[in-house]
């Protein structure tokens, strides 16, 4: 372009400008004072740039979006519902309403083709949990479906509410989820056992029969009276291991091959002893050379101890 | 309300083992009726069976008390013995020792018992066994738990501890609120 021309443009670019700049502040607010016009300016705005970034909208739920198709609008309910049987106006929720539904309902009929001894009022309950349950469960699926996570169809879903009370029902339920019924889980390495859950234990009648606790009374007393570790039979057994090793090895340590000349068949007491002790016969063994390196008479000593209670005393090495 | 478990049961018998030994036979086979122990806020009560039905008709809520109060069964599953079970243990117990006079009212503040308070203890009473103290009466003034085994007391000094205190009727009127 020409330079002129590019003059021309910009001065009548500047003049619009100014005009347009002077008009605005005319038509503000003036006030004369002292023969002079004073015109007020609007305070200064400073516009900061966004911290956090522009919302999103609300996630459309699963029905809003049936909805919308099918041209479903949304009818404004009112708080109050007239309510035939009672004859007046029952709030559509709340405390009152549950109180007016159980003036109502004090009495439920049987169906025909109910179980007579079914609980009506337990079934109807556990009817009206079961709704709440489905609609929780729709609504965490409706945010899961927004936030794009995975639901899984049974069990617990998610942890949105985890307590440590659901936390808990959450690990009971994973752990009994096993052909065995948890029987034979193992521990994971901190976990805790949960009160509360599984099978509950009845406690014995109030006023049961007499007689029977009692009886039950009586046996505790003789298990409290019952001492607890039979000291002679485990040192009884302990010499009799003993005896059974010294036969093996006075005979040289074999137990009589496979073709044995006693017919095959244990024929002493002792081969008993040693064919049940075959797995530990090293083990006695090693028990009895230890003994004998810790003192002199480490294995006299021990059998010296108890010598009153044995009673061949002067058997063995 | 409810009848013990085999396991709080257990414990029951083995602390009254300690005081009355093997006359637990003698609290439960009794001339006079069927009696029984029974569970309620944690005290474990020994009720002759009618009362129990009676007891039963009554809103647990409201019942106190029932029968005689052993004692109770605390949260981590000891039983403590309590003074209420004085009258009924004091006949079939063991261990016994006699105080002096001057020294009963001590014991009955809640103290232990000092040789120098110390006017008869039964033989052979093993160490740490349980007892029941005695004023010079012949009064039952409590329990205790021996410190000492009859040959040890005589030669101990006047300020050693012979018995330790474990419930004494002073406690009646100072736990008056908690006792029931």
């Amino acid at each position: 372009r020409d330079e002129d021309q590019c003059d021309a443009y910009l001065c009548s670019l500047a003049r619009d400008g100014i005009q347009a700049l002077l008009t605005k502040v005319w038509d503000l607010p003036s006030e004369q004072i002292d023969n002079s016009i004073y015109v007020t300016l609007p305070k200064p705005v400073t516009k900061l740039p966004r911290e956090k970034p522009v919302p999103k909208g609300k996630e459309i739920t699963k029905w809003e979006q049936y909805a919308r198709e099918k041209g479903i609008k949304r009818r404004k309910k009112g708080k109050k519902v007239w309510d035939e049987v009672l004859k007046q106006f029952v709030p559509r929720y709340g405390y009152r309403k549950i109180l007016a539904e159980k003036e109502k309902n004090w009495v439920k009929e049987v169906p025909d083709n109910a179980d007579p001894y079914e609980d009506q009022f337990a079934k109807a309950a556990e009817i009206k949990k079961e709704n709440i349950a489905k609609n929780e469960y729709q609504r965490l699926r409706n945010i899961a479906k927004h936030r794009k996570l995975k639901v899984p169809n049974v069990g617990i879903t998610g942890n949105e509410y985890a307590s440590a009370k659901d936390l808990g029902l959450a690990t009971h339920y994973a752990r009994h989820a096993t052909a065995s019924l948890g029987k034979f889980q193992p521990d994971l390495p901190n976990e805790k056992k949960v009160k509360g859950l599984g099978k509950k234990r009845k406690h014995e009648d109030t006023t049961g029969d007499a007689e029977v606790e009692k009886k039950r009374y009586m046996a505790v007393l003789e298990k409290i009276d019952k001492p607890d570790l039979n000291l002679e039979g485990a040192v009884h057994k302990q010499i009799r291991d003993e005896n059974v090793i010294m036969d093996l090895e006075r005979r040289g340590g074999k137990k009589y091959g496979r073709r044995s000349k006693m017919g095959g068949r244990h024929r002493t007491k002792s081969d008993h002893r040693a064919a049940k002790l075959g797995k530990g016969y090293h083990k006695i063994k090693a028990k009895i050379k230890s003994k004998a390196k810790f003192g002199g008479t480490g294995k006299g000593g021990s059998k010296g101890n108890f010598g009153d209670m044995r009673k061949g005393a002067g058997k063995g090495k | 309300m409810r009848p013990l478990k085999n396991e709080e049961i257990t414990v029951v018998f083995s602390k009254l083992k300690h005081y009355i030994g093997s006359n637990i036979k003698a609290l439960l086979e009794r001339s006079d009726g069927l009696y029984c122990f029974r569970l309620h806020n944690g005290r474990v009560y020994y009720v002759k069976e009618d009362i129990v039905k009676f007891a039963s008709t009554v809103p647990h809520e409201n019942i106190i008390s029932l029968g005689v109060c052993f004692g109770k069964i605390t949260k981590g599953g000891k039983f403590l013995v309590h003074i209420t079970a004085l009258d009924f243990l004091h006949p079939y117990c063991q261990n016994k020792i006699w105080m002096k006079e001057s020294a009963e009212q001590n014991f009955m503040y809640g103290n232990h018992v000092y040789k120098s308070g110390l006017s008869r203890i039964s033989e052979n009473t093993p160490k740490y066994a349980g007892v029941v103290v005695y004023s010079s009466k012949d009064v039952p003034l409590g329990f205790g738990v021996a410190a000492k085994a009859t040959a040890e007391c005589r030669h101990s000094d006047p300020m050693d501890i012979i018995c330790f205190h474990q419930a004494d009727i002073g406690e009646y009127i100072r736990n008056e609120d908690t006792l029931t």
